[in-house]
């Protein structure tokens, strides 16, 4: 009688156990619902594509004028239409759209419901950069001056990462970059200014990190009151003077240009920084938003180049 | 016999507790005398005339907010600097973050001839700073403008790190001059950043 009960509960255990290891790697596969819809005007085709926010804000988007690729953060539960203006490629994690006529892509990411929009222009041209010849690139802080620290990730090492990135898209173009430092070395803010003032750029932009979610330009700023013409030709610390129209000119060319890629408000600051207030040359220091609220994964660093390369273009022309 | 035994008894436990009670109050008169009265230790704090009002500029957000405190009066303007200093670096009253390095300390205050103020500050002023060029800015002013509006003979203020010159606190700004010259910009310009909101 006893031999037969404990069987009877030996094969229900067994049965829960088979049934525990077939569902918990089911459910730990859940697929996300991705929606992809379209909508076509007058040459411009447009792609959105909506899921839950923590999925979209983890989506990485790389993009060419004939091709959309995108690698989501867990596998996804394609819903679309049958009839696609353009062709889709799925893997488990990844999605490719492939157009069928190259055109401008412009990425917007957008919450409420979170989503993704692809604006493509078809038939237009790429814009052509008409950009100045000679840059100073300066990465704030650097060697035991970490700046401001999120766990692992350090200011010195987004603010170098950046200088290297926009120095390489620029010497492409066939343009002379100088960078205040190449490798992670304490530099004093003297020696960054005489580098500059050596160099004598067309353009000067020291990065930074804000505190906060905003990108913050800054221009230099002076004393009002008390200031003597001679005493600012011959000053250090007053050679911005010369160039602050320049720069404000260059500060609103940039900030709209980050403003209509990230769809973000700029804060626009004139503060009497040194870097700034003794640069011979159209100078702005760019805070971009805090490592603690945005990662700065390749995607995100290729969306700040390009607009910041935009932004300085939109300054030459 | 038995009345009697116990009418002894009873006189003798009235005795007995005659005593306690007259010991009771002998010993609590005494130690009364010889612990100074509550009004006594009141009158060993300073009185309010021995008090005198700081105005400290704390850094909070994107701007400096002033705070009255009440510090035990100090006859030399060093000793007045000196609270100055560490009413600054507390931080404003209720605040749970503080903008300011953790764990510095004033290590002292001297004045020179052209009456500039040496404040020195331990290490972890500069080590423990997180912030932009903003939040730098504004530790340097505040402390700048704490100095000034309560002292009456300051020509400047310099911040010295251990004993030593450093260049910067915390890469934006200079540590190795004196603070008047960079901190002239004024920060209720800052409200007025121009923060782009058209859509």
């Amino acid at each position: 009688m006893m031999k037969r009960a404990y069987s009877k509960v030996k094969i229900v255990f067994f049965f829960c156990l088979v049934l525990l290891i077939t569902t918990v790697p089911l459910s730990a596969q859940k697929k996300t619902d991705l929606s992809l819809k379209f909508s076509k005007q007058e040459g411009l085709l447009r792609i959105v594509l909506e899921a839950e926010e923590a999925f979209i804000t983890k989506t990485k988007a790389i993009n060419s004028p004939s091709q959309i690729k995108l690698e989501f953060p867990g596998p996804f539960n394609l819903m679309s239409h049958k009839d696609l203006p353009f062709k889709v490629g799925a893997t488990e994690k990844s999605l490719v759209i492939n157009l069928e006529e190259k055109g401008e892509v412009k990425l917007l990411r957008l919450s409420n419901p979170a989503r993704l929009v692809f604006d493509i222009q078809k038939g237009q041209k790429q814009a052509i950069l008409i950009l100045p010849n000679l840059f100073v690139f300066d990465a704030g802080h650097g060697g035991y001056d970490f700046g401001i620290t999120s766990g692992d990730t350090k200011e010195k090492d987004i603010t170098l990462g950046l200088v290297k990135d926009l120095d390489t898209a620029l010497s492409k173009k066939g343009k002379k970059v100088y960078l205040t430092r190449k490798v992670d070395q304490y530099l004093s803010l003297v020696d960054r200014i005489k580098f500059v003032n050596q160099k004598n750029p067309e353009v000067f932009i020291s990065f930074h990190s804000s505190m906060s979610e905003d990108f913050v330009i800054h221009t230099a700023n002076f004393r009002d009151e008390g200031s003597d013409e001679m005493v600012d030709l011959y000053s250090l610390s007053s050679r911005q003077r010369r160039f602050l129209k320049k720069s404000k000119a260059l500060s609103d060319s940039i900030g709209k240009a980050i403003k209509d890629e990230f769809q973000k408000d700029i804060i626009y600051r004139e503060i009497p920084i040194p870097i700034l207030n003794s640069a011979g040359a159209p100078a702005v220091l760019i805070e971009f938003p805090s490592l603690r609220f945005v990662s700065y994964d390749q995607p995100m660093k290729e969306r700040l180049i390009n607009s910041i390369l935009n932004g300085i273009a939109a300054y030459g022309q | 016999m038995n009345k009697k035994k116990l009418l002894i008894i009873l006189l003798l436990g009235l005795l007995f507790i005659g005593g306690l009670a007259g010991g009771y109050l002998y010993f609590s008169k005494i130690s009364s005398r010889a612990m100074p009265a509550s009004e006594e230790r009141v009158e060993a704090l300073p009185k309010t005339e021995d008090l005198i009002s700081l105005k400290i500029y704390h850094p909070v957000g994107n701007r400096l907010q002033i705070e009255e405190k009440r510090v035990q009066s100090r006859t030399t303007q060093i000793s007045i600097a000196q609270s100055v200093v560490e009413e600054f670096l507390k931080g404003p009253v209720g605040s749970q973050v503080s903008e300011l390095p953790k764990g510095t300390k004033l290590l002292g205050i001297y004045r020179d001839a052209d009456r500039i103020l040496y404040i020195d500050l331990s290490e972890e002023f500069r080590r423990n700073f997180q912030g932009d060029a903003l939040s730098e800015y504004l530790v340097l002013k505040g402390l700048y403008d704490s100095l000034t509006s309560n002292l009456d003979d300051v020509e400047d203020v310099k911040i010295l790190i251990d004993g030593r010159e450093i260049e910067t606190l915390g890469g934006h700004f200079y540590l190795s001059y004196p603070l008047k010259d960079m901190v002239f910009y004024a920060t209720n310009k800052l409200q007025n950043d121009t923060k782009n909101n058209e859509n």
